[in-house]
């Protein structure tokens, strides 16, 4: 037995010596710190004889740990045991329900078939599940309808039954909330029948609210939420007209035997005011949680999220409605197609009757108009896009480039002059620059294909701001990566030809064609640096099993077969052709479109390239241009002729004109048309920053122009002030002196 | 052969009639399905309601805390707009000119 002197204080002594053990929480006891201000009584050996037996045993079973929560402790059974002396505990015990009872239909319930699923189970009430009578049919339910449907024809339905008996229900916790209080003052059949009338069971009225609002006028339309037992039911009205009187007493019957309450079986839960503990029945019992403390500006803030809720649902609704809307319209469009579509079937069939020609313009459908509305639909689809753009470019490029590579091969096999293939890689360097821009764009592209939001509206301030590359340092890593790829591509290609097939397609990887250039022209000024010159045509062409090692000198004889896989036995060839533009060969298999090149001088040195289509005869035209009796009569008169008014002079011009001129430009837009795109900055963009550019150097400009003119106007007028009080120190002097000589 | 003349004529204004309200339908379409764009536009891309979520996004920790990403939308977002096969096809078209 612990020294209860040391334990206790005074306080605790006067409470308990009042009503001991009687409330639970004025037994609490509690440990206080022994503190020199605080008397303690102090017990004597003599005085503990006299303490309250019950006092002290009360003191000592409230240091057992009982292992429940607190107010558990209370429980009765509980409770009685801890009181009593553990002596006596034998003959107390805490009651359980009695479990000795075997459920027969346990089996048929509980038939073990249950696997434990991966995930956990997730529960919550479809929107589906609250659509519908809120009424479910029993037994009972079923007997009685069987009954009441005995001999008609047209029987009441299990789901117009569930239908009316929803609303009777719903009608009745209208009228009468408080039923169950005096249920016998339940309402005849009549005075409920206006409610009933008037009640929306069936989601009914939502519907036709619905077709106002879409003017679909009177057309029974669906929603994804009916299922389809509900579309076979007949109208509330007529229900109610037919079955009301019938059903009411059935319902009345059951509603009386239920005191009032719903017939539509419920959980039992807490009400407000019944709190019953010893009712094991309860579902969901009411924590008692401590209130959180209401301030107004919680209060404004919780209200305020409902709002914005409401907003939400508002504007979700306003957007569905539209989407209806759009449906309907596409629904009445598509219905006007066929329309359409049958009326082109009659007038066609009476057109050709009677023999009509042309009027064709209403038979065909005009392309539609497409929207443009920026929206990229599907982010994969885009991509696929952007990357067939990428490819196609890039094989532009590997064109481009196999053509030059195939020149500088072919070049260094037949030892061609080392200035040459400077020249060639020149050429290259200056063609992969000319690229540049495009491949740029397609790498642009493809990035672009990663943001997804390319083409969506964007705020202008959600603009990003496009960090500024080093230009060389683009321009070199996508050369790097063009030769890399093509290289990697002529590879590949290269290996899977193997030696079966040489290639001798507009776009070979191998070379077969070399331009020679003549003897007299040095490559520093051949005419092709400027000029695409490989557009070849092949008039003829023949499969050779072992060109390749005739290009490299390995051997003489070249087989060729035609299509037919048959030799061809000309001595032609033989050998293979090399193609060179400047000599004109008539047994030339493979030929240039035909063009003709022109170097020309213009003034100051200025050398033009001109280049001509073979093909076209400007002497045709001419007629249309010159009176060339004029000039056959000014060159037969002995006259001297001024230079500018010279008929002959002028044709000269003309024919030399249209000999070498081009009126458009083959590749091509013009280069001075050409916007300039720097770093990938559209022309408009580049306008607003120059023109903000401009406006801020403006601005500067204007500042400074100002500081200068306030400057020279303060300057000017320190010179004044300067000026002013040398003048009034001038005539102070001459003052003094005036008063010294006076 | 009189009658069959006329005939034609009657079913080639009823064409007419027809093709012309046609255009007008599409005129139409084309203006709501921008209006159910536009709205979604902004809808999506939030205003002062969409602080605690949208009915694309969800409504997860309504009352929590506010979101702070609530102004970034994909284009899969645009259920509204997508939702008609009509409007996924034009806009192919239009990728597809591109």
């Amino acid at each position: 037995m612990p020294t209860p002197s040391a334990q206790l204080d005074q306080g605790i002594i006067s409470s308990n010596g009042g009503t001991s053990g009687v409330s639970a929480s004025s037994t609490r006891f509690r440990h206080r710190k022994i503190s020199v201000k605080q008397k303690l009584r102090v017990y004597k050996a003599s005085d503990l004889k006299d303490l309250d037996q019950d006092e002290l045993q009360q003191r000592e079973l409230q240091e057992i740990e009982t292992g429940v929560e607190k107010n558990e402790e209370r429980e009765v059974h509980l409770h009685k045991i801890l009181q009593k002396n553990q002596l006596q505990l034998q003959d107390l015990y805490i009651p359980t329900p009695d479990a000795s009872r075997v459920w027969k239909e346990f089996d048929e319930m509980y038939q073990g078939r249950f696997t434990t699923p991966a995930s956990y189970i997730q529960f919550s009430v479809q929107l589906e599940d609250c659509c519908g009578p809120a009424y479910n049919m029993d037994e009972r339910d079923e007997a009685y309808l069987a009954e009441l449907n005995g001999g008609e024809s047209e029987a009441l339905t299990e789901d117009e039954f569930e239908l009316l008996m929803t609303n009777f229900e719903s009608a009745i916790r209208e009228r009468q909330p408080f039923l169950a209080m005096d249920p016998e003052s339940l309402l005849m059949y009549e005075d409920l029948k206006p409610t009933m009338l008037k009640n929306d069971i069936g989601d009914a009225g939502l519907k036709t609210e619905l077709a106002a609002e879409l003017q679909l006028g009177d057309q029974p339309f669906v929603t994804k939420f009916d299922s389809p037992a509900t579309l076979r039911t007949r109208n509330m009205v007529e229900l109610i007209e037919k079955y009301g009187a019938e059903v009411y007493e059935y319902w009345k019957k059951r509603k009386v035997e239920v005191a009032g309450g719903s017939i539509i079986p419920s959980l039992k839960a807490e009400r407000s005011t019944d709190k019953d503990d010893n009712d094991p029945y309860f579902c969901f019992r009411r924590r008692e949680v401590r209130q959180t403390r209401k301030t107004r500006r919680v209060d404004t803030q919780n209200s305020q999220k409902l709002r914005l809720l409401y907003q939400q649902l508002q504007y979700t609704k306003e957007l569905a409605l539209l989407v209806a809307k759009r449906e309907k319209m596409s629904m009445d469009m598509l219905l006007r197609d066929r329309e359409i579509f049958q009326l082109r079937c009659d007038i066609k069939t009476v057109k050709r009757g009677l023999g009509i020609k042309g009027e064709d313009e209403l038979l065909i459908s005009q392309k539609r108009r497409k929207l443009v509305s920026n929206v990229i639909t599907n982010k994969k689809y885009v991509s696929t896009q952007a990357d067939a753009a990428a490819l196609r470019r890039l094989r532009v490029a590997k064109v481009k480039d196999k053509k030059l590579l195939s020149k500088q091969l072919s070049s260094t096999d037949l030892k061609r002059q080392q200035s040459q293939l400077q020249k060639l890689d020149q050429q290259q360097r200056q063609q992969q620059q000319q690229q540049q821009p495009q491949i740029n764009g397609a790498q642009c592209q493809q990035d672009g294909s990663g943001v997804s939001h390319v083409y969506v509206k964007l705020p202008t301030s959600k603009i990003p701001d496009i960090v500024l590359e080093d230009v060389d340092k683009v321009l070199s890593m996508k050369e790097r990566n063009t030769k890399r790829f093509v290289e990697e591509k002529m590879k590949k290609r290269r290996e899977e030809d193997g030696d079966i097939f040489f290639n001798l397609t507009d776009d070979p990887y191998n070379p077969v064609f070399e331009i020679t250039i003549p003897q007299n022209i040095s490559p520093t000024n051949a005419p092709f640096s400027s000029i695409v010159s490989s557009n070849f045509e092949i008039s003829r062409s023949y499969y050779t099993p072992n060109l390749q090692n005739c290009i490299t000198g390995n051997t003489n004889s070249v087989l060729a077969y035609n299509k037919e896989g048959e030799i061809v036995e000309s001595q032609k060839y033989k050998k293979i052709e090399f193609y060179s533009p400047f000599e004109e060969k008539n047994d030339s298999h493979t030929r240039e479109i035909p063009v003709r090149f022109r170097r020309r001088l213009g003034r100051y040195g200025v050398e033009y390239i001109d280049r001509k289509d073979v093909s076209r005869n400007p002497s045709d035209l001419l007629g249309e241009f010159m009176d060339f009796s004029l000039i056959a009569e000014q060159e037969q008169s002995s006259d001297a002729v001024n230079v500018y008014d010279s008929q002959l002079d002028e044709l000269f011009r003309l024919h030399d004109k249209w000999k070498y001129d081009s009126d458009h430009n083959a590749y091509g837009i013009k280069f001075s048309d050409e916007p300039s795109r720097l770093n990938q900055i559209s022309n408009e963009t580049q306008v607003i920053r120059f023109g903000t550019m401009l406006g801020t150097k403006s601005y500067e400009q204007l500042r400074e122009a100002t500081l200068k003119y306030r400057q020279n106007v303060m300057a000017q007028r320190k010179k004044l002030v300067n000026a002013q009080r040398q003048q009034q120190q001038q005539q102070q002097e001459q003052q003094e002196q005036e008063h010294q000589q006076a | 052969m009189e009658k069959q003349r006329k005939e034609y004529e009657e079913l080639k204004q009823k064409l007419k009639q027809a093709l012309h309200e046609k255009k007008v339908q599409e005129q139409e379409w084309d203006q709501i399905q921008q209006e159910i764009f536009d709205k979604e536009t902004e809808y999506l891309s939030g205003n002062a309601s969409s602080k605690y979520g949208t009915i694309v996004k969800g409504f997860d920790g309504f009352g929590k805390h506010a979101s702070q990403d609530s102004h970034h939308f994909q284009d899969q977002d645009r259920i509204f707009s997508l939702s008609s096969a009509l409007f996924v096809k034009q806009q192919e078209g239009v990728q597809d000119e591109e």
